[in-house]
């Protein structure tokens, strides 16, 4: 695709001037496309717990009407989805922009033209999906849109149109940056850095990258046999033409478990860094972490049908999935028996970022063991569509990937802005998150086992559920209150914040030996690695007790000549090419020649891509 | 760089190599086409036509996109999705005719 | 997109290969999964329309087998453009890729007349019944797949013609060549789990 031609074959000039608002449209820098990441994917957090708040004041006391029940829906519907492809998922993304390149010694991704193609799908992609609230007929058939309720029989209003149209943006978001993160993860690496030297969050981000090219086309083919449904009148899923709902569940689901792990892997990568860093250790079992990460990518592969052990799949299938799900837990255990081997007599910091670590741990705990219940076939035909599968996936979810995700951003808020986070917001935060988030949950696991059914939008107060569905709707609102005081600690902590220094947490990994912002070019020379925990080795050696003893000699990193770095150039065409394939999906709803109109701009963009010089100065090195 | 990445070069086929192989995939499409005309039991015929696509599908792979003389991560990277897309394939089957729907 | 690697004191990757053939190869493997899930629906379908026109009665297995051999040649023509770029061959170059070009604008005259004779003889059409709405989609999407390919040879065309497709730049004809080949392996399956497998409906 890339041919690195003379300058004259150029459609646009390349732009030079990467500074100004302008500047974040053309940039191809890996730390300030993940800085996109991380604000988008806040203030969709943000728009997903207003939708959140909104259900539980619902749902606050029986028989409620704040909102009629074709909105209730909605609210429900684009909660998940905004909070799972808009919230996590790209904040996970926004890490693995800001951090992979940093811990693994490179300048920049190995594509980062593609890199912006990414975000720019994904915002346009996000603005898609949430496109139905401003014509009134926002998807409403639930996350996982079960057919025939999907079909434009049942969804008459035609929200689920942004569902097609939105999901098959943001995979192809998801999958560009995955492809992305494999090949920088695989072939850019400082000398030294084997595989088994990489931190165990690139560890992580390099199983997620594999599970999302490979479960992102499942549900890709899903949408498109939904979409064809509705658009044109296939019969994929309509009964009465032969075609079966349960496949529908099937394709989605072999895609939505791999998902599930792309939610918590990051995280547990997160926590995997966090954890020996506060607690002046190693991380306990190295090789374990790594191969249960791996192993539970690949089990995410084989467990998917235990999402519809009611749909009647007969006994060999239910028991055969009852049983990879339960094995699935041992690697989960793995990992849980690690860390806490490696807070086990180490001099633990109780900081913000590693309170929130912890708080992954125990509640991710809970949350997992809740989930091995559901691997119980009988069990599980109590629980299905309980309240209780929510308890339950708030805990992994928000105990798990939000907790995880908190932990990140106040371990490396230091490194991207140069600033430390206020330490007393930051508890204060914690602790609002940590019992808010189970005054909210735990109660629904009373009120599942009693048998209240998840997704209805009131309930009879003769069934006994008032008092705890109160309760969680204040839970709710502590939750809230802790956001709050997060998005107040980044805003002072941006202006007043105390200035870190290169290495604030006495580090273990690359990312710790560089300024903070680091540079654009990142390291002024390319590190050579010599062992796991790269930077620590370089800070310390161990006496014959295993005590760290601190080197005199600080590698020092300054005083390089670093004019002749070659950084990729900045691009237009990232934006016009997403903004291309925007109009097309966008001309889906309106018009055929609006799709036209963005197929010749997605093509511009592409050809101008193509034919883009790969240097300021044309055929340098590169041919 | 494409001089330093492209060290197979002395190993790859000669472009009568790639007529004689092309030959051969040729010859197999012949004999799919030609057993289907057989009277074969469906199960016995099924079976062939699977050993002969598998062994097309390999030469392709091999050969002309060079997976038999390059870097086995290319080779992982690739078959990994083709063993998994044949997994999930024959799981589905083995579901809808255990559920019988 | 080759930038990253050309810095003068980086100049090598970890494990020494491209990055974009990484790329395309990890790419390749997840379309695996793209026609995986779509042959997956064709398969769990087959035999479950409700009304006709059926399989059997619409296929016809000589004209479908000249569309595959056509296919199947094209990646010949594929790899003796590659062969060509690499030992410097430009007219070679040029040659082959036209041909190859060519190959598969055959197959998708092939494919187009395919579908137009299903339509309007055999009145077979994407929402009539389920045999129509999996049959056509799984080979649109390949048919979409190799129009990208015709698309991307034809342009490494224009490029070659004006001489801008040096001899060390013959990585970007291997990288499209990959792409074309795994069409062409994606029709060998279709072209036997799809129409092969009928034949013995057909024939009786």
């Amino acid at each position: 695709m890339a041919v690195a031609s003379g300058r004259k074959y150029s459609v646009l000039r390349r732009p030079t001037v990467a500074t100004g608002w302008w500047g974040w449209f053309v940039t191809v820098d890996h730390k300030r496309i993940g800085i996109l990441y991380g604000i988008t994917s806040v203030l969709f957090f943000l728009l997903g717990g207003i939708e959140a708040i909104t259900l539980r004041l619902q749902l606050s006391n029986p028989e409620n009407a704040l909102v009629s029940p074709d909105v209730f829906s909605q609210l429900f519907t684009m909660h998940a989805l905004t909070m799972i492809f808009l919230a996590i998922m790209p904040l996970s993304v926004a890490f693995f922009n800001i951090v992979i390149p940093l811990q693994i010694g490179a300048r920049d991704v190995a594509f980062p033209r593609l890199n912006a193609l990414s975000y720019w799908v994904y915002l346009f992609g996000g603005l898609l999906l949430n496109a139905g609230w401003l014509v009134g007929r926002a998807p409403g058939s639930g996350w996982f849109a079960y057919s025939p309720l999907t079909s434009t029989a049942f969804d008459v209003a035609g929200g689920m149109d942004f569902y097609v149209l939105g999901l098959l943006m943001l995979g192809t978001s998801s999958m560009a940056g995955a492809f992305n993160f494999i090949v920088t993860i695989i072939n850019m690496r400082a000398p030294g850095m084997t595989l088994m030297r990489m931190p165990v969050f690139t560890w992580m981000t390099l199983v997620t990258s594999f599970l999302l090219v490979t479960a992102m086309p499942v549900i890709t083919v899903a949408l498109i046999e939904l979409g064809f449904d509705r658009f044109v009148g296939t019969n994929f899923f309509n009964p009465t033409m032969g075609g079966d709902p349960v496949l529908w569940q099937h394709l989605f689901w072999v895609f939505g478990h791999p998902e599930v792990y792309i939610l918590i892997l990051p995280a547990m990568g997160i926590v995997s860094e966090v954890l020996p860093t506060f607690s002046k250790k190693p991380l306990f079992g190295y090789p374990f972490i790594v191969l249960s990460g791996v192993f539970i990518g690949f089990m995410g592969w084989t467990v998917w049908s235990h999402h519809m052990f009611t749909v009647g799949l007969g006994p060999v299938a239910n028991a055969t999935f009852a049983v990879t799900t339960v094995l699935i837990a041992v690697p989960t255990g793995v990992k849980i028996f690690n860390w806490l081997g490696t807070l086990w007599r180490g001099s633990i910091e109780f900081n913000t970022a590693m309170l929130f670590a912890l708080g992954f741990v125990i509640l991710f705990i809970i949350g997992g063991l809740s989930g091995v219940t559901h691997a119980a076939v009988p069990a599980d035909a109590q629980q299905q569509d309980t309240y209780y599968i929510v308890a339950h996936l708030h805990y992994v979810l928000f105990g798990g990937s939000i907790f995880g995700l908190f932990a990140g951003i106040y371990y490396w808020f230091p490194k991207v802005t140069g600033r430390l986070m206020n330490e007393k917001l930051g508890k204060l935060n914690f602790w609002l998150l940590f019992i808010g988030m189970n005054l909210t949950f735990a109660p629904m696991h009373w009120v599942g086992l009693d048998g209240m059914p998840r997704r209805i939008y009131t309930y009879d107060s003769a069934m006994g559920w008032d008092f705890w569905n109160l309760f969680s709707t204040v839970g709710s609102w502590v939750i809230l209150l802790g956001v709050l005081v997060f998005l107040h600690n980044i805003m002072r902590s941006l202006r007043k914040g105390e200035v870190a220094g290169n290495d604030p947490w006495d580090g273990r990994t690359l990312e710790w030996s560089i300024p903070s912002p680091p540079p654009e070019y990142n390291f002024a020379e390319i590190p050579t690695v010599s062992e796991r925990d790269a930077f620590w080795s370089e800070k310390y050696v161990e006496n014959e007790d295993g005590i760290p003893i601190p080197i005199k000699k600080r590698p020092s990193s300054g005083g390089k000549d670093t004019n002749d770095i070659h950084m990729p150039g900045l691009s237009y065409f990232p934006f016009v090419t997403a903004l291309g394939m925007a109009i097309c999906f966008f001309g889906v709803l309106i018009h055929i020649s609006v799709i036209v109109i963005g197929l010749v701009v997605m093509l511009f963009g592409i050809y101008g891509w193509a034919f883009e010089p790969a240097d300021p100065e044309p055929e340098s090195g590169s041919h | 760089m494409g001089a330093q990445i492209h060290t197979n070069k002395e190993g790859h086929p000669t472009p009568q190599k790639y007529v004689i192989i092309a030959a051969i995939l040729a010859v197999i499409t012949m004999a799919e086409v030609a057993i289907v005309y057989f009277n074969l039991a469906t199960a016995f015929l099924i079976t062939i036509l699977i050993i002969m696509t598998t062994v097309k599908f390999s030469m392709v792979a091999m050969f002309f996109m060079h997976l038999k003389f390059d870097n086995k991560l290319f080779s992982y990277l690739f078959f990994g999705g083709v063993v998994l897309t044949i997994g999930v394939i024959l799981a589905l089957i083995a579901i809808f005719k255990s559920a019988g729907s | 997109m080759a930038q990253v690697v050309s810095h003068n004191d980086h100049p090598t990757t970890t494990t020494g290969l491209d990055h974009r053939k990484m790329l395309m190869w990890a790419f390749l493997g997840s379309d695996c999964l793209f026609f995986g899930s779509l042959i997956a629906t064709y398969l769990l379908y087959r035999g479950k329309s409700i009304t006709g026109p059926y399989p059997h009665e619409v296929f016809n297995i000589p004209y479908t087998s000249i569309s595959a051999f056509v296919l199947l040649m094209s990646s010949l023509t594929m790899v003796l453009a590659l062969a060509a770029i690499q030992r410097g061959d430009q007219r070679g170059l040029k040659v082959w890729l036209l041909a190859t070009a060519l190959l598969g604008t055959i197959f998708l005259g092939g494919q187009y007349f395919e579908f137009t004779f299903f339509v309007e003889h055999n009145g077979l059409n994407l929402t009539n019944n389920l045999f129509g709405t999996t049959f056509f989609i799984l080979t649109g999407f390949h048919g979409l797949h190799v129009t990208v390919g015709v698309i991307i040879l034809l342009s490494f065309f224009v490029m070659a013609w004006r001489g801008r497709v040096s001899q060390t730049q013959h990585l970007n004809i291997e990288l499209a060549g990959l792409y074309w080949h795994f069409v062409d392996i994606v029709w060998i399956v279709i072209f036997t789990v799809v129409y092969l497998v009928e034949a013995p409906n057909i024939i009786g």
